[in-house]
């Protein structure tokens, strides 16, 4: 019981301080250090896109991949809730 | 009385949620919102309007079927979308600048933009966003149809006992 309440605790304080160091970050609302990918991308996005909306150009063309696999949770989400639901469905 | 006034507001709200969603996908490639958020708030409009459509909205097989066709096109589109270019790597911008539909060119730096630039980008949001109406669509209308005939079993349970 004293070991699952350590064990509780500690891992209560290593969320809080990798939260905190998270929020120290200058990472966070600063320049990335490494800016090949990402100085690319604010560079030349717009006009290899011919898109302004720089989001949408890093979503849907440089990240298209996130949305293939985006779009397939949508759809197996979508299938599994309607195959429970079906008309005359099996019932747990 | 009051029932036609929820109609109308809901009917106000939901059509107003139908432009959002429909501005935010369309124009996505040049202001925030794509079609996730689109469809999205398609489909919020939908939740709305639904417990207040009674008989007058189509039916619940129809709009099954419709919402069905939907996901399966924006699937469909999708996946053709991702394979425009052959030649090239799956899902390349191939008609972005190159002229036609879809395909203007962009001025450089800030600018409202045509609406018909961005190439790919534009078509992929459409899409994405006929899925997502179409696959939450059928969501919300399974939850629906089910919590009814839940109350419907449970009211003849009442009456037969």
């Amino acid at each position: 019981m004293v070991s699952r309440r350590l064990f509780f605790v500690a891992a209560i304080l290593l969320f809080v301080g990798l939260l905190a160091a998270a929020l120290r970050s200058p990472l966070v609302c600063d320049l990335p250090r490494d800016v090949a990918v990402d100085g690319h991308y604010l560079a030349a996005g717009q006009m290899e896109t011919q898109a302004n909306d720089l989001v949408a150009a890093v979503g849907f063309d440089y990240r298209s991949f996130d949305l293939f696999a985006l779009s397939g949770l949508v759809i197996a989400s979508s299938a599994s809730v309607v195959a429970l639901l079906r008309k005359g469905g099996r019932r747990a | 009385m009051r029932k036609e006034r929820q109609v109308l507001a809901i009917g106000v709200l939901a059509s107003a949620l139908i432009f959002l969603g429909l501005y935010q996908t369309f124009w996505g490639h040049l202001c925030p919102g794509d079609g996730l958020t689109g469809g999205g708030s398609v489909v919020f409009a939908l939740i709305l309007a639904l417990p207040f459509s009674g008989s007058s909205f189509f039916d619940r097989e129809n709009r099954w079927k419709l919402l069905a066709v939907a996901e399966t096109a924006g699937a469909l589109a999708f996946l053709a979308l991702a394979h425009v270019d052959l030649g090239s790597t799956l899902f390349y911008n191939a008609l972005a600048g190159q002229g036609g539909l879809f395909g203007q060119s962009l001025p450089e730096g800030g600018n409202v933009g045509p609406f018909f630039s961005s190439g790919t980008i534009a078509l992929i949001n459409g899409a994405l966003a006929l899925l997502v109406i179409g696959a939450f669509g059928r969501l919300v209308t399974a939850f629906f149809g089910a919590s009814s005939s839940e109350k419907h079993r449970r009211e003849e349970e009442g009456e037969n006992a």
